[in-house]
C-alpha cells in the first residue's frame, strides 16, 4: 500500500485561496481523516488527490512520485463519493465492473474479482439490480464496491455516510471500520461528523480556513487541543470555556472556585470537557452555577448552566449519567478533576502548563 | 359548498373535451374530407356520408407519390440523425467543460435559429448550387440539419448540464477519457432527452415546405409537402380536396407511428437512482 504526501498544495478559485501552503502525509495502512466545517477546503483537498481538481502551486506524491500531471485513473486511486455517483443504467455488477473493463485484466479475472466484493459488501444477491432498485444503504455498498473492486492504492472517502439516516450510518461507519482492518488499505477520509472523525481515524487532521489546525491521533486532539477551535469543534456537546483570573501562580475561576497554573504564559479561560464536571462536591477543584434547564436523555442528563460571576462566558454544559441523581436545587456545586482541563491564553492558543488544584 | 364538488369533475371533463376538440378538430376534418368525393366536399355535414377510400387509391397511383414519401423519409431521417450525432458532440462541450466564450456561443447558436427562413432563402439557395447541390436529396438534407441543430444543440445542452459532476468524476477514475464518458455514461442517460428531440426534428424536416418547393426541380427529388401542393386536379381550376386530404392523412401517420414507438423513451426518469433518492 501507499504513502500519500502533499507537499505545500496551493488551491485558488478566483481571488478566494482555499488551500494555503498545507503540506500532509497519510501514511501507508493507516486512515487519515480530515475534519473541519464546511468550507475549510477538506473535500477539495480530497479532489486534488484524486486528480479531478487542479494547485496552484505544490506537489501531490504518490508514494514518492510526483503525480501532479497523472490523469486520476492512472493515479491508482479509487473514490467513494458522498452521491454514491452510480452509473443509474448499468446494473450492479455492470456498475463494478465499469472500473475493470479500463484495466487490461482477464475476464475471469475480473468476473471473479467483481463476485468476491460483491460477497465481502453482502451484494451478491443484487448484482443484477439497477441503482434505483437498491435502498440507500446499499447503493452505498456498490459505491464502496466499486473502488474496492479495483484493488487501489489509495481509498479516499468524500463523506460517504452523510447520506444515510442515523442507525445506517452507525452500520456503516462500523462495516467501514472492519473492512479497513481486512484490507489493510491506505484511506483519506474526509467527514464533518466527529463520531465517524472519532471512531474511524488512525490519524485526524482538523482544518480550518485551508491550514490544519492541529494532527495527531483522535484521543491526542481531543485530550489535547492546540487552540480553542479544535477543543470546540470536536466533542458533543462542545467543551465548556471558563474564565480565569491568574495572578501570581493562582486563577481565580469565574464560579467561585481557585485552580494554580504551573507553566508559561497566562491562561484567561480553561475549558472543562462536559463529562468532566462532577456533581462530587468534595472534589479538589469547584465551580458555582445556576440551572438554566436539564435534558434527560435516557443514558445521560445534560444540565445547562450559566455561570452567576461570568454570565459573559455564556452556557455551561456537564453531561451526567442518568442515575446520577441531579439536586433539585437552582445552584448547583460542581467539581472537575484539573489533570482533564486545558488552559488556554487571550490568543485563544492552549498553553503547554498544567492546571494543578489550588 | 357539496354541490360546488359535485359539479367540479363535470367542468374538469368538459375543459378538456374543449380542448381535444380544439386540438384535433382539423384532422378529424381532413379524415372527414379525404373520404368525400364530387359536391360532397362542398357539404358542411360533421359526420362522412360514407366510407368512400377513392381519394387514397386515386392519391397512392399518383406519379412520383410513393417516391417523395421516400425522399421525405431520407431527407428527414438524415438531417435527424446528423443533428443529434452533432448535437450530442456540440452539448458536450457546451454542457460539460466551461471554456471562454461558452455563453456567447449558446447565444450565437440561438440567434441563427431567429432569423425567418424567408430572409435565408435566397443566400441558401446561392450556397446549394456553389456546393453543386441543387435539386439533389443531400442538399436538402443540408438545409434541414441546418434549420434543426440549433433547437438540438440547445435542448440537448440543458438536459446534458443537468447530469451530475459526480458521474462524470467517477467515470474519470473509473479511466473513462471524454469520448468513452460521453458515448458510455451520459449518452445512456440522454435517451429520452434524444428520443424527443430526435422526434422534434423529424417532424420539422418531414414538414418542411419553403426549402423544399425552392431547392428541387424534377418531380423525383420531390418530398412529400411539394407533392402534395403539387396534386393537381383534372382541370386547371379543379383543386383535387379530397386527394389532397387523403395524402396529408397518409404522410402523417409515420409521425404518429414514431411518436407512439419512442413513448417509453420519452418518459423521462433515467436518471434516478444516479445519486441519493
Amino acid at each position: 500500500m501507499a504513502t500519500v504526501r502533499l507537499e505545500n498544495i496551493v488551491k485558488r478559485f478566483g481571488k478566494n485561496t482555499i488551500i494555503d501552503n498545507l503540506t500532509l502525509e497519510a501514511k501507508s495502512n493507516q486512515l487519515t481523516v480530515l475534519v473541519g466545517p464546511s468550507g475549510c477546503g477538506k473535500s477539495t483537498l480530497l479532489r486534488i488527490i484524486a486528480g479531478l481538481e487542479r494547485i496552484d502551486s505544490g506537489k501531490v506524491l504518490l508514494d514518492g512520485s510526483d503525480v501532479n500531471d497523472v490523469p486520476p485513473f492512472h493515479r491508482g486511486v479509487a473514490m467513494v463519493f458522498q452521491s454514491y455517483a452510480l452509473y443509474p443504467h448499468m446494473t450492479v455488477y455492470e456498475n463494478l465492473k465499469f472500473g475493470l473493463a479500463s484495466q487490461k485484466l482477464d475476464k475471469v479475472e475480473i468476473d471473479r474479482r467483481i463476485r468476491a466484493t460483491a460477497v465481502k459488501l453482502h451484494l451478491d444477491t443484487y448484482l443484477d439490480r439497477k441503482p434505483k432498485q437498491l435502498s440507500g444503504g446499499q447503493r452505498q455498498r456498490v459505491s464502496m464496491g466499486r473502488a474496492m473492486v479495483r484493488n487501489p492504492r489509495v481509498f479516499l472517502f468524500d463523506e460517504p455516510l452523510s447520506n444515510l439516516d442515523a442507525s445506517l450510518r452507525a452500520k456503516m461507519r462500523l462495516e467501514i471500520a472492519k473492512l479497513r482492518r481486512d484490507l489493510d488499505a491506505t484511506a483519506i477520509y474526509v467527514t464533518h461528523d466527529q463520531v465517524e472523525a472519532m471512531t474511524l481515524a488512525d490519524n485526524l487532521v482538523v482544518l480550518r480556513g485551508g491550514v490544519i489546525e492541529q494532527q495527531g491521533s483522535p484521543i491526542e486532539v481531543y485530550r489535547s487541543p492546540v487552540n480553542k477551535f479544535v477543543a470546540g469543534f470536536l466533542g458533543s456537546p462542545t467543551m465548556n470555556f471558563v474564565p480565569v483570573k491568574a495572578m501570581s501562580g493562582r486563577c481565580d475561576v469565574a464560579g467561585g472556585g481557585r485552580v494554580g497554573y504551573e507553566g508559561p504564559g497566562i491562561p484567561t479561560e480553561i475549558g472543562i470537557r462536559p463529562e468532566q464536571l462532577t456533581l462530587r462536591g468534595d472534589a479538589r477543584c469547584r465551580l458555582k452555577a445556576t440551572v438554566d434547564a436539564v435534558e434527560h436523555l435516557g443514558d445521560q442528563a445534560l444540565v445547562y448552566l450559566t455561570l452567576p460571576d461570568a454570565p459573559e462566558a455564556g452556557q455551561v454544559v456537564a453531561r451526567f449519567l442518568a442515575d446520577e441523581p441531579i439536586p433539585n436545587s437552582k445552584v448547583l456545586d460542581l467539581g472537575f478533576d484539573p489533570a482533564f482541563t486545558v488552559p488556554f491564553d487571550v490568543d485563544g492558543r492552549a498553553l503547554t502548563g498544567a492546571i494543578v488544584p489550588a | 359548498m357539496i354541490r360546488r364538488s359535485k359539479l367540479r369533475p363535470f367542468i374538469f371533463g368538459f375543459q378538456v373535451t374543449l380542448v381535444i376538440v380544439f386540438a384535433l378538430f382539423p384532422f378529424y376534418w381532413a379524415v372527414v374530407t379525404s373520404m368525400r368525393t364530387g359536391s360532397e366536399l362542398f357539404s358542411s355535414q360533421l359526420l362522412p356520408q360514407a366510407f368512400k377510400l377513392d381519394n387514397y387509391r386515386s392519391v397512392l397511383m399518383e406519379r412520383g407519390f410513393l417516391q417523395s414519401v421516400w425522399n421525405s423519409l431520407v431527407v428527414a431521417s438524415t438531417a435527424t440523425g446528423l443533428a443529434l450525432f452533432l448535437s450530442l458532440l456540440a452539448s458536450y462541450s457546451l454542457g460539460r467543460v466551461s471554456f471562454r466564450g461558452r455563453g456567447l456561443l449558446l447565444v450565437t447558436i440561438l440567434a441563427v435559429s431567429m432569423f425567418p427562413q424567408v430572409a435565408v432563402l435566397s443566400g441558401m439557395f446561392e450556397l446549394i448550387r456553389w456546393l453543386g447541390l441543387y435539386n439533389t436529396l443531400s442538399g436538402l438534407s443540408i438545409c434541414y440539419l441546418l434549420l434543426v441543430v440549433p433547437f438540438t444543440v440547445w435542448v440537448l445542452t440543458s438536459f446534458m448540464k443537468a447530469i451530475p459532476k459526480e458521474l462524470e468524476e467517477a467515470a474519470a477514475l473509473d479511466g473513462c477519457g471524454p469520448i468513452r464518458t460521453l458515448f458510455l455514461v451520459f449518452l445512456p442517460l440522454l435517451k429520452p432527452a434524444l428520443a424527443t428531440t430526435g422526434i422534434l426534428a423529424f417532424i420539422a424536416a418531414w414538414n418542411e415546405f419553403l426549402f423544399a418547393l425552392t431547392f428541387t426541380l424534377s418531380s423525383d427529388k420531390r418530398t412529400i409537402p411539394v407533392a402534395i401542393a403539387n396534386l393537381s386536379g383534372a382541370s386547371q381550376y379543379d383543386l383535387p380536396w379530397g386527394q389532397i386530404m387523403a395524402a396529408s392523412v397518409l404522410v402523417t401517420l409515420p409521425l404518429v407511428a414514431l411518436v407512439l414507438a419512442f413513448q417509453r423513451q420519452i418518459v423521462a426518469g433515467l436518471t434516478s437512482g444516479a445519486v441519493k433518492g
